[in-house]
């Protein structure tokens, strides 16, 4: 019995125990102010850091802990950062705790959060090359095409996301300048370390163009064994019959000095004399012009290497020196040598007013050969109130022609010409405290010779032409603000000087007054201002801009002294508007008028001929052409739905004293222009409808062009009115259902 | 002399931006919801294409988070100051003018740009407790601005016990919990008790000074904290159309956009891009949200 009871005591005295093992526990706090939210409530052991259980307080700054396990706790603490922590040691027998919190400095050991300096920008997308190359990658661009987002070309142009990418560096250099495609191919996959993406996403203000106005920039980073010494890429390939190709590449990059050399060549078809090519003015002002045609066999609809027989080399020299922090100079040498086959046939036919048919058949067989020396010398400096950006640039081209005609009119052509170009562009930026002026200044000298010999039946052809075109533009650019409105004025000079010398002798049944000599030149002095005005109001945008400019033109028939003078101030206002409905809605619209001189090439008095039996002629009228135009867009899009489309509709008039005429004259077909003021309209209509799947992850999407113009011609005397009609669907449908699956279909 | 002009610019960029901030309120609908006692940043990381994580492709940003009493705010570092900025036309005047010559120091020196550029990068911002008991939260899919309200509700997080490391030279320790559809591992610092961690992660009884999700797809990473009293502001940026939505339709929205991708997005807002234009481009960004549960 006694044992019994023991056991009974034991018993209760065990689930007693049991019992106050887990209880609940609540409780308040606060400080002299009144309830405290947020607090840290920590149940731990003797060991202070031994969290056992926890609960944050509430709004009231009430807490409630279910089920604490009461064997290891010890005590209960309440914090909270800015006051000082309070401890309290556990109590079984107590289940409610309040705590008043008194106020204490905040000691931290703090690690400063440091201002917005990093290189490159967060917006940095880093691709390590190692996990993109495979075992037959030899170049960069083999790489480049893996990564996503990128797109490269034959030659080696890069596309991200899109659009064509600004800069290319190599470890932070932009050696290549424009240049950049040629060493694309030229650098081997094993020398690269990553391949760095740097966006700007700035220009959210433009979703209207969609345009990223600011620039995608690539930055290649090599491999610590690929600096500091020679390193390159030798590919060679050979074929039957009689087929090679070879890259070499030699590239070494030191602090202070940088190099980057190729060697390409092939016959294989790749044109690459195009690569890089230097481009040699933004405007069609700083042309001079070609009258010789050197036709050359390019068919847009087949592949270039299936139809071009060449013998291509070239050699490009590009180094970068570095002097102290203040001065980069980088001096690049292009040397091109090419040789193409050409073999061509043509068909023509004439539809003439009495119903009958011209025809004319050509089959042209020659060789073409170029060479090509492209200097340029880039200066960049930097010192403390001058900002300078200078690019020397000059491009010697001379092309040889020989070709076999036969057909309608057989005959022997040897063309040669040569073309000269020089042209420096400065970009200077004074700084003045936190204002800064910039100036643009572009200076450019062209020079254009021209022969041709042509032996036809029992006389001969010849031609002599010389075109040289000297161009000088210099402009600034300032903004003012006011409010919700800017006001930006850009103005400058611009001086253009064109000659036209021609010679051409051994036609004798052309009617035209002989000798068949031009000596024309053509000065445009021009001062430019424009102000453009933008506003915005809530989900509505506007900007007016208008384009003043005073002409001072003068035009000079050398051969018979006679100098015409013009002056005019030409008006071009333009003006557009946003509104953004909703998230879904957009309409948008912009519209013009430009006022600008007639092409001045067209100013010459005697005959010119192109080619066999093809003969130019110009005017001695100067005119002035006036075009408008409206554009209208409604754009819709549900990112939800996966739904977009969108309408545009485009019109343009055009003003024009001078209309174009085609003659007929004993084997010669004449073009020409005749002083017949008419207007030419053109309409446009672009829709486009894109459903996005999401089971597929593709889409489909529907695109319609519609396009109606007319045109004036006066042929053999007789007026011709032409309407022409275009209409374009295609259909594009697109999936990516597994990593490794994209379709495409284009109809 | 250049190390001495450019070091130059870097504290006229600053004083630009300070004296522009307090100029700025007018621009856009700015109010104080709370004053800081701690302002932390943290390093985000992120994998663009997690079906193909061992390519590296990561993408990573810089996000600020304002601790205050009642409230705090998570958003990102630059593209606040960008859209503080932009919005006062002067300043972004100045602001463009001094990037211009930014690159022209640059392209001197054969070298990459040193300031940051400003832009738009994270567009999330998160506003807790704020109104009382919710979350607004501000993000974007495309140009599109969302705001919607999500619960303010901490996570069930898990001790792990004898778990230390140290983090920005604090003892933390760890703890794990599911949220959303993700597992996620987080180390908080109990010598710093404050209710509050990146993005929607609170309920521990420290600061979260690290955490990331077990697959490593996400880790948001402390780089920094200071005790400093700042006023904490709601923003509705004066640039930006808002448009209200709730939380499960703006993660479906942002899926959808995923998957379209921004070159198709683009090409399909172009009504006059040639046939030619259409890069054949692999689909969209595969990657899940922080989010799934939707």
């Amino acid at each position: 019995m006694r044992r019994f009871t023991n056991l009974f005591l034991i018993f209760i005295l065990f689930s007693t125990s049991l019992k106050s093992q887990t209880m609940d526990i609540k409780g308040e706090v606060r400080d002299d102010a009144g309830n405290l939210s947020n607090v840290v409530i920590t149940i731990t052991s003797e060991d202070e850091s031994d969290v056992i259980t926890y609960v944050i307080t509430d709004n009231s700054g009430n807490f409630f802990i279910k089920n604490v396990d009461m064997a290891n706790a010890y005590f209960i603490h309440a914090r909270l950062m800015g006051y000082a922590t309070q401890t309290i040691l556990l109590d079984e027998n107590k289940t409610d705790y309040s705590f008043l919190l008194v106020e204490e400095s905040i000691q931290l050991n703090e690690v400063l959060i440091k201002s917005a300096k990093i290189s490159g920008a967060g917006d940095t997308t880093r691709y390590l090359a190692s996990s993109f190359a495979k075992e037959n990658d030899i170049t960069l661009g083999d790489i480049i095409k893996r990564m996503p987002g990128f797109h490269v070309t034959d030659g080696g142009t890069i596309k991200y996301q899109g659009k064509d990418i600004s800069d290319f560096y190599v470890e932070g250099s932009n050696i290549m300048g424009a240049r950049y495609p040629v060493a694309v191919n030229s650098i081997h996959q094993g020398d690269v370390g990553s391949v760095e993406v740097i966006e700007n996403h700035q220009s959210i203000k433009l979703f209207e163009d969609l345009l990223f106005s600011d620039k995608t920039a690539v930055n290649i980073t090599l491999k610590e064994k690929a600096k500091n010494k020679w390193v390159g890429l030798l590919n060679i390939g050979g074929g039957i019959p009689n087929q090679w190709s070879a890259d070499v590449n030699a590239m070494r990059f030191k602090n202070m000095i940088k190099m980057l050399n190729t060697y390409k060549g092939n016959n294989t078809g790749n044109n690459i004399s195009t690569i890089g090519a230097f481009n040699s003015s933004g405007t069609i002002e700083e042309e001079a012009r070609e009258i010789i045609e050197m036709t050359s066999a390019r068919n847009p609809y087949l592949e270039e290497r299936r139809t071009l027989f060449n013998q291509s080399h070239l050699l490009s020299l590009n180094n970068q020196v570095l002097f102290g922090k203040a001065f980069v100079l980088t001096p690049q040498l292009d040397l091109g040598k090419s040789s193409f086959e050409n073999d061509i046939w043509e068909e023509r036919n004439y539809y003439l007013d009495n119903g009958e048919t011209m025809s004319i058949t050509t089959r042209e067989k020659g060789i073409q050969g170029q060479w090509k020396i492209s200097p340029i010398l880039r200066l960049e400096a930097n010192t403390q109130n001058l900002y300078v950006n200078n690019v020397l640039a000059s491009n010697i081209v001379h092309k040889v022609n020989d070709v076999t005609v036969t057909g309608t009119y057989p005959n022997q052509e040897n063309s040669e010409m040569d073309h000269i170009n020089i042209r420096n562009s400065l970009d200077v930026m004074f700084r003045r405290d936190k204002k800064v002026i910039g100036v643009k200044s572009v200076n450019s000298w062209q020079q254009y010779p021209q022969e041709m010999q042509i032996e036809e039946n029992d006389r001969s052809i010849n031609e002599n032409v010389k075109t040289t075109t000297l161009h000088s533009q210099t402009s600034t650019s300032q903004s003012y603000l006011f409010g919700k409105t800017t006001i930006s004025l850009e103005e400058g000079y611009f001086f253009n000087q064109k000659q036209l010398k021609s010679r051409l002798t051994g036609i004798q049944d052309l009617n035209y007054p002989v000798p068949f000599e031009n000596k024309f030149e053509y000065r445009n002095a021009m001062l430019f201002v424009k102000p453009t005005f933008s506003a915005r109001f809530g989900d509505f945008r506007t900007s007016l801009s208008m384009d003043l400019n005073y002409n001072h033109n003068i035009y000079a028939d050398e051969r018979t002294s006679q100098t015409y003078t013009k002056n005019k101030l030409l008006l071009s206002p333009y003006a557009s508007a946003t509104w953004s409905i909703n998230q879904k809605y957009t309409l948008s619209a912009n519209g013009g008028w430009k006022q600008q001189p007639e092409n001045s090439d067209n100013f010459y008095s005697s005959p010119m001929l192109s080619s066999y039996p093809y003969v130019q002629t110009g005017l001695i009228d100067y005119h002035n052409t006036e075009t408008a135009n409206i554009n209208v867009l409604v754009r819709y899009k549900n990112i939800l739905d996966g739904l977009f489309w969108n309408v545009s509709y485009n019109r343009l008039w055009r003003n024009g004293d001078l209309m174009y005429t085609q003659d007929f004259e004993n084997s010669y077909i004449i073009s020409g222009l005749t002083r017949k003021p008419h207007t030419t309209k053109l309409d446009n209509i672009f829709a486009n409808i894109s459903y996005m799947l999401d089971i597929l992850k593709g889409g489909i999407s529907l695109r319609g062009i519609y396009s109606h113009s007319d045109s004036y011609f006066i042929q053999n005397g007789e007026l011709w009115y032409s309407v022409s009609k275009m209409k374009q669907l295609s259909l594009n449908m697109y999936a990516s259902p597994l990593t490794q699956l994209d379709i495409n279909y284009h109809y | 002399m250049n190390n001495q002009t450019f070091k130059k610019i870097h504290p006229v960029i600053l004083f630009v931006l300070l004296t522009c901030i307090t100029t700025v309120f007018s621009q856009n609908n700015a109010y104080i919801i709370d004053t800081t006692y701690l302002k932390c940043e943290y390093k985000t990381n992120y994998y663009t294409d997690t079906l193909a994580m061992e390519n590296g492709i990561w993408m990573n940003d810089e996000f600020i988070l304002q601790v205050g009493t009642n409230t705090s705010k998570y958003f990102s570092k630059l593209t606040d100051a960008y859209e503080r900025v932009k919005a006062d036309s002067k300043a972004w005047k100045v602001y463009q003018e001094q990037q211009k010559l930014e690159r022209e120091n640059a392209k001197t020196r054969g070298g990459m740009l040193e300031t940051a550029v400003l832009a738009r990068y994270g567009t999330l911002v998160v506003y807790n407790n704020y109104p009382q008991a919710k979350r607004t939260i501000h993000d974007a899919v495309f140009f599109d601005y969302y705001i919607f309200e999500d619960d303010n509700l901490p996570q069930q997080w898990t001790m792990v016990p004898d778990s230390v490391k140290n983090i920005l030279g604090y003892k933390c320790r760890k703890a794990v919990c599911s949220y959303r559809g993700r597992d996620y591992e987080a180390w908080y610092a109990l010598d710093l008790p404050v209710n509050a961690g990146p993005w929607k992660f609170s309920g521990l009884p420290g600061l979260i000074m690290s955490i990331q999700d077990t697959k490593g797809h996400y880790t948001f990473e402390i780089s920094g904290l200071e005790n400093t009293r700042e006023p904490i502001e709601y923003i509705e940026y004066g640039a930006r159309k808002y448009a209200r939505t709730d939380r499960i339709t703006f993660l479906r929205t942002n899926a959808k956009a995923s998957n379209i991708g921004w070159v198709r997005y683009l090409e399909a807002n172009s009504p006059q891009k040639k046939e030619s234009d259409f890069i054949p481009v692999s689909g969209g960004a595969r990657y899940n949200f922080l989010e799934r549960d939707f």
